[in-house]
Order: C-alpha cells, then sequence, then structure tokens
C-alpha cells in the first residue's frame, strides 16, 4: 500500500505499513496534526503518540499488540480521554490503541442480571440499552455520558451513588484481557467466584498496566423505585461535616451524600440558579432511595440529624423536576469555576469519613497559606474530597503553588489516616505521591505483579509508580519536539534517535 | 498431647509450630521459614484446612490465632481494622454493641476466623446483600514467604492507589502470602429482621421466586435454597414448618427499617404462588436457623475422609437444572444449599470413594455444558487427584503461576495446595 512521501525512520515506515495493513487507512493515524488530538485527557500531563489505532475487535487488538511488540512500541490504551490523571497519556509516545470503535454492547441478560459490553461502550450507553428491562448499571461518574466501560475499569472509576453501591470493581464479574505478547484470556466470567486468583478483582484500577480488556461482564441492578432529594444548609463546613459523619454513625446508608462548599455554592448560583442560599457555608445534597414503603420517615429522620447539627433549612424535593433542579448545581459546579478564575486543579484524596472536620479545615488553612482560593464539591458520604484549587496557568508562580497546595492537600489526607486518589487513579499525575502511602516493599510488591502480566513494561509504561530516570529522559526529549509548531501536514522526520527509545 | 498433633494434615504432623503473639513476630516466623528453607502452611481455626490439596511437604505449622486485637473500630466511618486471628463471632459481638456488623456468615462461621476467611474466599448466604468479603474488605497487610510485610487498601471505603491487593490475596488460600491484618468497610445492623420459608414440590417452581428476589430493588438479606435432605438436618434441632412432598425449600430473609421489609415480604408471597408451604418463621427459630444455614452442604476438613463436598458456580436462572444434576446419581445421598440471587450451589455426598468421584464428575461435566465452573472443596484425596481441584482451567492460569513465582519463588507458603502452583 502507497502511504504517501515519509522522512527518515526506516522502522517508523515498516510500522506504519503493518499498521495499515492491519487497521485500514480509517483505522490508523499518524500525521501530527492528527496525533496532536490524541495527546491529552482531562488531566494535566500531555504526551504525544507515535500512532493512534482504531480497532473494532479483539483479533484486531491483538494484531496491535503484535506490531507493538515486534518493533518495541511502547502501548497506551485510551478510551474517551476524560481521565484525570494522565493514565491515557503517551508519554513515552508509542502505540496508542483507541477503544472508541469497539463499542457494541454484546449481550443483556435481564434475569441473571448481567451484561456483556466492548470497552468502548459509554457508561450510561449500559444503563440505557438496561432500562428496556428496567434495569442499570450503578456506577455513575460525574463523567458517564462521555466515558467507557474500558476506561472505568482501568480506573476502577467511583461516582456519587457508589456509596450505596460499591465502586466499579463490585460490578465487574469478568473480564477478556489482551496480555502484552498478544495472548487472550479470560478471567472470571458470568457466574460468580471463579476459582483461581482474583485477576479480575487484580486487573480493574491497574490502570492499563497489566492487559488490555476487550470485553467485559457487568453486574445490572434493579434501580430504586422511590429517590427523595434532600438540600440541607448550613453555615458551616464544620457543621455539615459533623453532620455526615453523624448520618454515616446512625447506620442509614442514603443514595449519595455530597457537599459544597460556600465558594463551590458562589460559582454554582453565579453561573445557574439552582436555589442554593448564596450566603450558606454549606450545602448538602443527600438521595434517600429505595421502596417507597417507610421512605418517608426515613427522610424525616435524615433531615432531623440535620438539623441536629444545626443544619438552618433543609428543603425535601420528591418530584424529579425538582430533584433534578437541586443536582444540577452539583453537576454543573466543576463547568462554573470558570466564573471565579481561568483555570482549576481538581484533587482527590480520601479520609475516614470521622476525619472530614478537621481535614477540611486544614484544606482551607492551606489555601490561605498558599494565597489560593480553594472550592470544594465532593463525595461526602465517601470520605472522597475533590479541592478545586483555583488559580490561572498562565501564570508560572500561580501554577507552582497550585500543585503544591495540591501535593499538600495529598499529603494532610494521608495523615488523617486516608489515601491519595479515591477514583480518579494515579497515572502521572500522583506517580511520584505514592512513597507518600506506600513503603519501598509495598511498591516492590506491586512490580512483581506487574512483572507477571507485563514483564517488559511495554504497557502504559512510566505509570502509577514513582517516575525512573529512564521515563523522565524519554519524556523530557519527546516534550521537545512537542513543543515544535506542526508546519508540514505531512509525517515529519523523527527526532534524532527517537527510534532508541521504544523500548 | 504434643503440640505438633494439632496441625495434622491428612495424616502428616509439622516439624515446628509457632504462635506468633504480635504481626513482627509472625514476620519473623516466616523470616526464621525463609532462612532454614521451611514450608508454612498458616492457621486459623483449621476448619478449612482441607479445602485444597494438603500440602506437598510441610514444616512449619504458622498458628496466627494469638493475632486476636481489633486494631481500630471507626464507629463513624463504618470501617474497622482487626488482626487476622479475630474470630468473626467475636468480631461482630464487639460491633453489635454499636449497632454494626460485619455482614459475613461463611460455613462455620461460628469458628472461623478473619484471616481463614479471607484466604478461603467462602461465603454465605448474606452476600445476596452485602457481596462476599472481597466487596466488604477494603485494606489489607501481608507477611510474604519471606518476612515482609506489604500493606495495600486502607480505612476508606474508596481508594483507587495501587494494584487492588486485598482482592490478590483474598481466595488466593495463602499461597501468596500471609494475612496478617484485614481491614473492613461495615453495615447498620438491620433494624428489624424476618425470615419466610416456602416449600416447593421442583426446584423448577421455585425459580419464580428466586429470580423475583434477584430484582427486588428492597435486595432481601438472603435467598437460601436447600434440598429435603438439607431441610432435614435443620429440623433434627429447629422447630421448622414440613409437608411431605417438598422437594425444594426457599428461605427469604429481610432486613432494614419495618415497612420495606413487609413489602419484600408481600412480594415474596406474591412471586411463590407454585408453593406448598408459605411460613412466616417466629424470630427466634429465624435466628437460631440461620446461624446453622451457612455450614450446610460443607465438608469441614475432619469429615473429608467420608464425604466429598463440591462447589458449582452457575447463573441464577441455571439453578434449578443444577438441582437435577446434582440428584441425579442414584444411591448417593446429597445434601445441597444454594445461594438463590447468586448462582452458587454448596454440595455433599456420602458414599465410597467410586461412587463420589462418578458423581462428582457428572455434576462437573454438567456445570462445564452451562458456561459454570466447579470445585472440589473437601473430601477423599485420592478422589482430588483423580479429578482436579477445579474446572475449567484456562490460560489465565499461566498468569496465575507467574503470580505465584513472582511472590513466593521459592514455593514454600502452602506447596502443592492449589494443585497447578
Amino acid at each position: 500500500m502507497a502511504i504517501g512521501p515519509m522522512g527518515g525512520g526506516m522502522k517508523r515506515q515498516a510500522v506504519l505499513r503493518e499498521l495499515l495493513d492491519a487497521f485500514g487507512p480509517r483505522g490508523v493515524l499518524w500525521e501530527d496534526h492528527h496525533l496532536l488530538l490524541y495527546e491529552y485527557d482531562a488531566s494535566i500531563d500531555k504526551g504525544r503518540p507515535d500512532f493512534v489505532v482504531f480497532p473494532t475487535s479483539t483479533e484486531q487488538v491483538v494484531a496491535a499488540v503484535r506490531i507493538a511488540r515486534r518493533y518495541g512500541l511502547p502501548i497506551v490504551v485510551r478510551g474517551a480521554g476524560t481521565g484525570l490523571s494522565g493514565g491515557g497519556v503517551a508519554d513515552q509516545g508509542g502505540l496508542m490503541i483507541v477503544t472508541t470503535r469497539m463499542r457494541r454492547i454484546l449481550e443483556i441478560d435481564p434475569v441473571n442480571l448481567r451484561a456483556v459490553v466492548q470497552p468502548g461502550v459509554v457508561n450510561i450507553a449500559v444503563s440505557q440499552a438496561a432500562a428496556a428491562y428496567g434495569l442499570y448499571y450503578a456506577p455513575d461518574p460525574s463523567s458517564q455520558k462521555a466515558c467507557t466501560i474500558g476506561g472505568n475499569i482501568a480506573e476502577n472509576s467511583g461516582g456519587p451513588h457508589c456509596l450505596a453501591y460499591g465502586v466499579t470493581t463490585n460490578h465487574v464479574l469478568g473480564l477478556e484481557v489482551v496480555l502484552p505478547d498478544g495472548e487472550v484470556i479470560e478471567t472470571g466470567g458470568a457466574p460468580c467466584d471463579w476459582p483461581g486468583y482474583d485477576l479480575t478483582g487484580l486487573i480493574v484500577g491497574s490502570e492499563g498496566t497489566l492487559g488490555i480488556v476487550t470485553q467485559a461482564v457487568l453486574r445490572l441492578m434493579p434501580p430504586p423505585e422511590a429517590v427523595v432529594t434532600l438540600l440541607a444548609v448550613f453555615d458551616t463546613v464544620d457543621q455539615a461535616s459533623e453532620a455526615v459523619s453523624a448520618i454515616i454513625a446512625d447506620g442509614t446508608i442514603p443514595g449519595a451524600i455530597e457537599m459544597m462548599d460556600h465558594t463551590a455554592i458562589q460559582a454554582v448560583e453565579s453561573a445557574k440558579r439552582c436555589g442554593y442560599p448564596t450566603d450558606a457555608g454549606a450545602v448538602l445534597l443527600i438521595d434517600v432511595e429505595g421502596l417507597p414503603e417507610g421512605l418517608e420517615d426515613l427522610v424525616h429522620h435524615i433531615a432531623r440529624l440535620c438539623e441536629h447539627f444545626d443544619a438552618r433549612e433543609v428543603r425535601i424535593a420528591t418530584d424529579p423536576a425538582e430533584r433534578e433542579r437541586l443536582w444540577s448545581g452539583r453537576k454543573g459546579a466543576f463547568g462554573a469555576m470558570g466564573r471565579l478564575a481561568p483555570s482549576y486543579y481538581i484533587q482527590d484524596g480520601v479520609v475516614p469519613r470521622d476525619q472530614l472536620p478537621g481535614v477540611l479545615r486544614r484544606i482551607q488553612e492551606i489555601g490561605r497559606r498558599y494565597g489560593l482560593t480553594i472550592a470544594n464539591v465532593f463525595h461526602a458520604g465517601d470520605g472522597n474530597l475533590h479541592p478545586l484549587i483555583l488559580f490561572d496557568e498562565r501564570d508560572p508562580d500561580l501554577t507552582r503553588r497550585a500543585l503544591e497546595a495540591g501535593a499538600e492537600i495529598i499529603r494532610a489526607c494521608i495523615e488523617a489516616g486516608g489515601s491519595l486518589t479515591g477514583e480518579h487513579g494515579v497515572g502521572l499525575e500522583k506517580r511520584d505521591l505514592m512513597p507518600l502511602l506506600f513503603s519501598p516493599a509495598d511498591l516492590e510488591a506491586m512490580a512483581r505483579i506487574k512483572a507477571a502480566f507485563n514483564p517488559e513494561g511495554r504497557l502504559n509504561p512510566c505509570k502509577m509508580f514513582p517516575a525512573t530516570k529512564m521515563c523522565l529522559e524519554t519524556w523530557s526529549r519527546r516534550k521537545a519536539r512537542m513543543a515544535e509548531p506542526i508546519r508540514d501536514r505531512r509525517i515529519p522526520a523523527p527526532a534524532e534517535g527517537e527510534e532508541d527509545l521504544w523500548i | 498431647m504434643d503440640l505438633a498433633e494439632r496441625y495434622r494434615l491428612n495424616g502428616t504432623t509439622p516439624r515446628i509450630v509457632r504462635q506468633p503473639e504480635t504481626v513482627e513476630e509472625a514476620a519473623e516466623a516466616l523470616r526464621e521459614a525463609a532462612r532454614s528453607g521451611w514450608t508454612v502452611v498458616p492457621w486459623g481455626s483449621g476448619v478449612h484446612q482441607g479445602l485444597g490439596h494438603p500440602p506437598a511437604r510441610y514444616d512449619l505449622a504458622l498458628d496466627l490465632t494469638r493475632l486476636s486485637r481489633v486494631v481500630r473500630h471507626r464507629p463513624a466511618n463504618l470501617t474497622v481494622r482487626v488482626e487476622a486471628g479475630v474470630r468473626l463471632a467475636d468480631l461482630n459481638a464487639t460491633l453489635a454493641e454499636h449497632g454494626q456488623w460485619l455482614p459475613l456468615d461463611p460455613p462455620f462461621g461460628d469458628r472461623a476466623t478473619i484471616g481463614g476467611i479471607l484466604a478461603t474466599g467462602l461465603s454465605g448466604p448474606l452476600r445476596a446483600r452485602y457481596g462476599s468479603a472481597r466487596d466488604l474488605l477494603i485494606g489489607i497487610r501481608v507477611a510474604l514467604a519471606d518476612g515482609t510485610l506489604i500493606q495495600g487498601g486502607g480505612e476508606v471505603v474508596k481508594n483507587v492507589a495501587g494494584y487492588d491487593l486485598p482482592k490478590l490475596f483474598h481466595g488466593a488460600l495463602g499461597t501468596l502470602g500471609v494475612i496478617v491484618e484485614a481491614a473492613f468497610k461495615l453495615w447498620p445492623r438491620p433494624k428489624v429482621e424476618a425470615t419466610w420459608a416456602f416449600g416447593f414440590a421442583r426446584p423448577e417452581d421455585a425459580l419464580p421466586l428466586t429470580l423475583a428476589m434477584l430484582r427486588h430493588p428492597g435486595f432481601p438479606l438472603a435467598v437460601e435454597v436447600l434440598n429435603a435432605r438439607a431441610w432435614a438436618t435443620l429440623q433434627e434441632t429447629l422447630p421448622l414448618p414440613d409437608a411431605p412432598d417438598v422437594r425444594i425449600w426457599v428461605l427469604v430473609r429481610a432486613g432494614g427499617w419495618p415497612a420495606p421489609v413487609e413489602r419484600l415480604g408481600r412480594d415474596a408471597l406474591a412471586a411463590a404462588d407454585r408453593a406448598r408451604v408459605r411460613e412466616r418463621l417466629a424470630a427466634e427459630a429465624a435466628a437460631a436457623l440461620w446461624t446453622r444455614v451457612p455450614s450446610i452442604g460443607v465438608v469441614p476438613a475432619t469429615e473429608a475422609e467420608a464425604a466429598l463436598g463440591v462447589r458449582l458456580g452457575l447463573l441464577p436462572a441455571q439453578l434449578a437444572e443444577g438441582a437435577a444434576a446434582l440428584e441425579e446419581a442414584a444411591g448417593i445421598p446429597v445434601t445441597w444449599r444454594a445461594h438463590g440471587t447468586v448462582g452458587l450451589i454448596y454440595a455433599r455426598a456420602e458414599g465410597p470413594a467410586e461412587a463420589l468421584q462418578r458423581w462428582a464428575e457428572g455434576v462437573r461435566s454438567f456445570a462445564l455444558a452451562r458456561g459454570g465452573h466447579f470445585t472440589l472443596l473437601g473430601g477423599p484425596e485420592p478422589v482430588k487427584r483423580a479429578l482436579g481441584l477445579w474446572a475449567p482451567l484456562r490460560p489465565e492460569v499461566a498468569v496465575m503461576r507467574r503470580l505465584k513465582a513472582q511472590l513466593d519463588p521459592e514455593g514454600r507458603l502452602n506447596p502443592g495446595r492449589l494443585g497447578w502452583a
């Protein structure tokens, strides 16, 4: 096949020829102005792949993996690119496998409550397909209208309603996985508790470093018959977080408990009137759900708990339109931050729920010390914080302070007995913070686990674990090239020695 | 009695016994074992030591039952961190003071330790509502074969930092490391509970009820299916309903606030229109019943010479077929029990070894033909050798072998226990 004039790089040409043979001209991208579109996700980090392919089947994924193996290219798998920690960024270059054309729902089993899907299926599409049978897929990350099941599995994604129903790993029963040598294995399956080591449980949340998921068996659930949303208004964040602890300790687990602080409320209300009192110190948004029988008593019970912690007002919304209005502020909160600052850096620490009041106070103190405004919009019921550090990325000093404040917030979470990420993943963003939480022995054990699947480190290299010297060197050489303007629409000559960087 | 006698397995006693009282002492025992080249068998209550093959070599029995501290209970976080030797029953007695529980009810849960429950990965009826220990385990501390202590997860209910080590060690039968501590998310105890018993003439008559419960948004705590022989075992000590032509019993357990519990009961009664018996059990009888049910159909290590215990993993809608396959073999008394909404069946057969083997082969073929899985849980060692511990063995086993080689390169932890490892 003719592939047009190209600069040097015999190896590069050979790779391209093989990829085109396997995927056809519409299944491969290799020109810089196309690759540019695949050099980022929803996080801060960027990295340009050398090639992007769009498989439609497991066989094509295997073909791509074999080519990458033959030529020593790193492999990065990307779904919708909504990831928040850089897990889908090709910072070491190489071959990017984009799963968005593997978007078939292969089976809905409404009797046994199972769905079998390809990895590029969008999260909400599973619930939409299941709705015909009166079922849904419970994990609901905020990006659920865009993010893919494959990405959810890689990151073990959460969402507001994971408080009651668990995160992605509690809803994945089996996987089909392509290993970096091109072998295809099945782990788990539609029946529960498959014997042997729990490879499914290990692969979920492994951020694409153990295998490439090409199919998944998911658990579906019946939706609640009734949902009531409470909006509890507090004068201070302290009172609101005490109320969250009290609700959890009381033994009533609502469907979701979300918190927004004063700064977040200001932003939301200036973007869109949702009816949050703008002078409030904090609001809690609580979904109480289940069977309609007795739900009203439960709602009043929770309302009383909030009032016990000095909620100055508790609004109760039962009709869908009013519930939607209350939730619209929460759902639009990140977007509304644009009203307050040009950029925000979102953190993802998690703390034991009895530590919420103290940690939230510390976050405000950190903000004051760095001279930064920090808004809080988060999954309070899970103890999963999302401080939004407001800054302007055109200002290098402000940017540096934002990143430093973010790291300090994570340290505060860990000191409170928490963790450095609740649902966004480690990726590139937090790989160097891992030693705050894990000892060298812990990290060594994880490296050995990785070696059992991915011995050459070809899959998603340099992610999740502290960066090695080689990771940083490759990155700095590639970064220089990314900064160059793209003038020639044809394929440019690769930078000197670039092919040597492929592992 | 010689101490080593207490740790006898398949006729072999260990050369050395260690009973560490702290996590650090447990790690030191493993370092000593590494220096001396000893193989190690971790011990909890020992009730499930019959799982898998007996160790190929048996030097050190590492008894963890003295690691019995509750490290940290955070009531307002609904989490607890415990040492591996804590007994589930003792833990739940403590948690009850706060209106909380770790809702696990594995076989022999009255004796089982937390470490043993995690290592075996066996679940009980409550998993219908709460999932298995896999779903409740949020953190783990493990001593590796060389005595290195590692940890994964933590004491937060949402956490994606690093690989999910809790999942890896759950159900690994102590072949990858020795679990020394575990952290769990807890649940509030239900405010009220109720249990209904339904008797059916045929297994297929019970399916409308079990499948209705599977998709019920009121989430029953348990939906347990028992055959007549299993029921008869319970009747020996408990006042339970009876009817001559009933072959299948379904127990539905509901818990929570009063009104939803009553609603679930009404819906269960409506879905059980083919039932010959429909009865709400008295509270005390139900409470006693639920302590007995989880061990029915399971063969403890002490009885492994005369009985064979298997577990089938099917889809919930395949339970009636599974029931037929289990009871097909003439002349072999089979006791079985299933998690009706989950699709797992525990069955126990008694008889001469050849008959047991034929029965198990038939059951295994059935499970494989339906896309399910089969595990031999307990029984005579020659039968286990002849059949293999589980099926199907798929290419993923190569990855499992590599994991074992990475984490226990000298193969000293429970050697031979898994057969293939």
